[in-house]
């Protein structure tokens, strides 16, 4: 029931494995341009007696012991098929005629279901697939939630080209990343922390909207994302991907995996990425995307004695990353520091390790211990123009958590204990400021199940921080369904808090001329509070039969309101300024969503979404800026029927982004910056189950924003500005690539 | 609060010893008799842990053996209409199920071998 969000995936995954696998699937015959389920296909496992046949869908569920190697589904007057890997996922097979022409192979393929809300959990899920992960034009974590309507991304500033993605109307400090339920994305890992996840590391990720569990910390205000790696046991053992796109990037991948022993398998990821190509389309003199390159190589061990009851983890990141920002003409051995050309470069070396153990009591599989830990450090040094920012960042984290029942399964509980370390030391021009922060967290967290239409979590977690103090984080999720899980509504609210770390979060105001403001620079937390906030939802889901077809319509309604909250004020021209909110913060958001599968192969998606976000500024309380009232989102994609594993795929994604508020600058007052739609597409030609290629294009409608750098002739003027981003700089754009698996 | 979380890790622990698991068959069609299966097992108190598969049409069971017999999780599974462990189902019961629990009619998940025969020697005609 709570599988699907649960702080040892893992283990979970581990237990599925030990209570015998199910393998299943729906059965087709091929009839000239259609499929039909057939019933009554012989499924059976060779040498065994143990078979079972399709029921009236062409459904069947079949036991898989660990002796069960050859999958053979049979029909009389059909090609008989066997299967012998692919086991993981419902899989599809469909069956041909016996006197069709030999080229004709039989096809089997998993069905998938590439984005998917959860059902039985009480918290607000969205699972995104691998598949739905191929969907994405390229090629890194921030690019993964284009074709998703519950993440909005954002348009970063000129300089750095990164996008900023953001949930109920939060940008990313306020949601809470994990990479396979590890803190990931903390401190100064927030502006650029996205871009260093290649996209096909990717298994899948977990979209938790509003308050999310206690077990994964105190942080997450609007939400939580985790991220799930290809895991060394079930990756392709090899994995070969390319990308170009017509703005000069280059990307490459290759991923390796091998199984030393029935108990261990390892993997090898490595990543490349390029930008050598200069671009300024809109011709204001500045690059309008970062020059690049990054290296990025990840190791991983993974150890799983399934009779013991043991798993683990263990895994080496390294990474270093470069970019270039600024005037086209600028050469940083020349000019750097210098009044003639304005640019500048972020260097980012960055490494990471993590060790997971996982142990589940083979006579009472509900009951289990597992421990986390993972140290890092990441250090980055930049200039923007004459602006200097260093910050070197390390963390510690450590986590144990033992899960259990009281009575019985429906009632079940996690508790446990984390420590983490933060420390930084960072630069900006002439301040220099050490930090350092510990944290002890006791968590417990009971779930109720009442096995038929309702469950329930409540979540508690107490904290001692060394700067924020001891505090109580609460949080409760409650989920109710009716008419057989066609009507689902949920219920969830939450506090949260967390340490602005203002330079790394604020990266894009270096970028210009404006003169900082912090009320005690000197000081650890520059004088400002911690940040704190409760969220409170109500969600819910309506599956309806209409026309024939399954559709699923959806409401979300969010709020989140600040209690104390750093603000972040750039509404005087020439000058950003940093305060504790002395009034009122909150940002609410209503979702109206439909999405269906038509027949096989059209699925499309729709969303419409509305937001209300409003800050007391010293100037007045005022719509955020650069965040808009509307957004419009809309899906179309299509795959055709898969023959000698060949296939098209194609989708199309259209975005409204409404009407923005636009900060004052030096001659202009405050305004709204009017609407624009977003088009993309992409095409997909497998040729075998071991090769495709893409081709794709963003932004078909060639919006460009034409003054992304004000008074870009005048860089080191006073009015020089390249914060105010609203809509895309660079225009329409193309890409190409290719996958190649084993 | 560390030592209050280790006093519910030996607390939790401390149960462990009069655990017993068990298999039995029950007999049920689909994901809807699943859940009226586990949940009549669970309410059986003593019971801790039931998981039951369509497929097989076994029951799993983890449960204190000092609290509840086997039996009585039988007769607690068999009362809501599903024949458990040989114990069969007051008819009036077994009547009111919905149409995909009507086991007596035959189980389309579960792997018959005079079925599964009967297809194959379909397939050699």
């Amino acid at each position: 029931m709570f599988k699907s969000y649960l702080i040892f995936l893992f283990i979970l995954n581990f237990c599925a494995g030990y209570a015998q696998h199910l393998v299943s699937g729906y059965v087709y015959e091929q009839n000239d341009t259609t499929q039909i389920p057939l019933e009554g296909a012989n499924v059976y496992w060779e040498n065994s007696s143990s078979g079972t046949i399709t029921n009236d869908e062409g459904y069947f569920s079949i036991r898989h012991k660990p002796e069960n190697k050859v999958l053979i589904i049979s029909y009389l007057g059909f090609k008989t098929v066997k299967i012998s890997s692919g086991f993981q996922e419902p899989l599809k097979v469909i069956l041909i005629s016996e006197d069709a022409s030999s080229l004709d192979e039989v096809t089997v393929s998993k069905r998938s279901n590439p984005l998917q809300r959860a059902i039985f959990s009480p918290r607000n899920i969205t699972t995104i697939g691998s598949d739905e992960l191929l969907k994405a034009a390229c090629c890194n974590l921030s690019e993964s939630f284009e074709t998703n309507p519950s993440i909005d991304v954002n348009y970063a500033d000129a300089l750095t080209g990164t996008k900023q993605i953001q949930m109920l109307g939060l940008t990313s400090p306020y949601i809470l990343f994990t990479q396979e339920n590890i803190p990931s994305l903390r401190g100064s890992n927030q502006t650029f922390g996205l871009t260093f996840t290649p996209g096909t590391w990717i298994e899948s990720i977990q979209i938790t909207k509003g308050s999310g569990t206690v077990t994964n910390g105190y942080e997450s205000i609007s939400g939580q994302i985790n991220t799930e790696l290809a895991k060394p046991f079930t990756a392709p053992p090899l994995f070969i991907n390319g990308f170009r796109s017509a703005d000069g990037r280059t990307e490459v991948n290759l991923q390796g995996r091998a199984k030393l022993s029935d108990k261990w398998a390892t993997s090898l990821f490595l990543h490349g990425n390029n930008r050598a190509n200069a671009s300024d389309n809109n011709s204001d003199g500045f690059l309008d995307a970062p020059l690049a390159q990054q290296v990025n190589v990840l190791n991983r061990w993974q150890y799983i004695d399934a009779e013991k009851g043991w798993v683990g983890f263990l895994g080496f990141n390294i990474l270093s990353d470069k970019k270039q920002i600024g005037q086209v003409a600028f050469d940083p051995d020349k000019h750097k520091f210098g009044n003639q050309f304005w640019g500048g470069e972020i260097e980012t070396d960055k490494w990471n390790s993590t060790l997971k153990v996982g142990y589940v009591f083979p006579d009472t599989p509900y009951k289990s211990v597992g421990f986390q830990t993972a140290i890092g450090r990441h250090s980055q040094k930049a200039y923007f123009g004459n602006r200097l920012h260093n910050v070197s960042y390390t963390s510690y984290f450590h986590h144990l958590v033992y899960q259990s029942i009281l009575g019985n399964t429906q009632h079940k509980f996690k508790a446990g204990a984390q420590y983490m370390v933060d420390l930084y030391d960072e630069q900006i021009d002439l301040i220099k400021v050490n930090r350092s922060e510990h944290n002890v967290g006791s968590f417990f967290e009971y779930s109720y199940d009442n096995l038929e239409n309702f469950n329930l979590i409540l979540g508690a977690r107490v904290d001692i921080h060394n700067t924020i103090g001891t505090f109580v984080t609460p949080r409760v999720h409650l989920r109710y369904a009716l008419n057989e899980n066609k009507t689902i509504l949920r219920l969830s609210a939450g506090e949260g808090r967390r340490v602005a770390s203002i330079f790394s979060e604020n990266q894009k105001f270096l970028g210009s001329q404006r003169q900082l403001n912090i009320t005690n620079p000197n000081t650890p937390m520059y004088g400002l509070l911690p940040e704190r906030a409760w969220n409170y939802g109500f969600s819910w889901i309506q599956k309806l039969l209409l026309f024939d077809q399954d559709v699923e319509f959806g409401l979300d309604m969010y709020r989140t309101q600040f209690t104390n909250r750093v603000v972040v004020d750039w509404e005087v021209p020439g000058a950003i300024s940093f305060y504790n909110l002395d009034g009122k913060s909150h940002a609410q958001s209503v979702q109206l969503s439909a999405s269906s599968r038509l027949g096989n192969y059209v699925e499309f998606r729709f969303a419409y979404k509305a937001y209300d976000i409003y800050t007391a500024y010293r100037s007045g309380e005022m719509r955020v800026p650069l965040q808009p009232k509307t957004r419009w989102f809309s899906f179309l994609g299509y795959q055709s029927i898969e023959k000698n594993q060949k296939q098209w795929r194609a989708d199309v994604t259209y975005h409204r982004v409404g009407q923005q508020r636009l900060v004052a600058t030096s001659t202009t007052p405050s305004k709204l910056a009017s609407g624009f739609s977003l088009l993309s597409s992409q095409l997909t030609r497998q040729f075998s189950a071991n090769f495709s290629v893409y081709l794709g294009g963003e932004n078909l409608l060639n919006i460009r924003q034409a003054d992304a750098v004000l008074d870009a002739s005048n860089p080191f003027g006073s009015s020089f500005d390249t914060s105010q981003v609203y809509s895309p700089v660079f225009g329409r754009m193309f890409y190409a690539g290719f996958r190649f698996n084993l | 609060m560390k030592s209050i979380v280790i006093i519910m890790l030996l607390v939790a622990s401390s149960a462990m010893a009069q655990n017993q698991k068990a298999t039995i068959d029950v007999r049920g069609n689909c994901d809807m008799c699943k859940a009226r299966i586990e949940k009549a097992a669970l309410k059986a108190k003593g019971v801790k842990y039931a998981v039951w598969q369509a497929e097989t049409e076994e029951l799993r069971l983890i449960y204190n053996t000092k609290k509840v017999l086997l039996n009585d999780v039988a007769q607690s599974i068999a009362a809501v209409g599903h024949e458990a462990d040989g114990i069969s189902a007051p008819d009036s019961v077994y009547a009111a199920l919905p149409m995909c629990c009507k086991y007596e009619s035959g189980n389309p998940h579960k792997a018959e071998d005079d079925m599964l025969m009967e297809h194959k020697s379909k397939e050699h005609k």
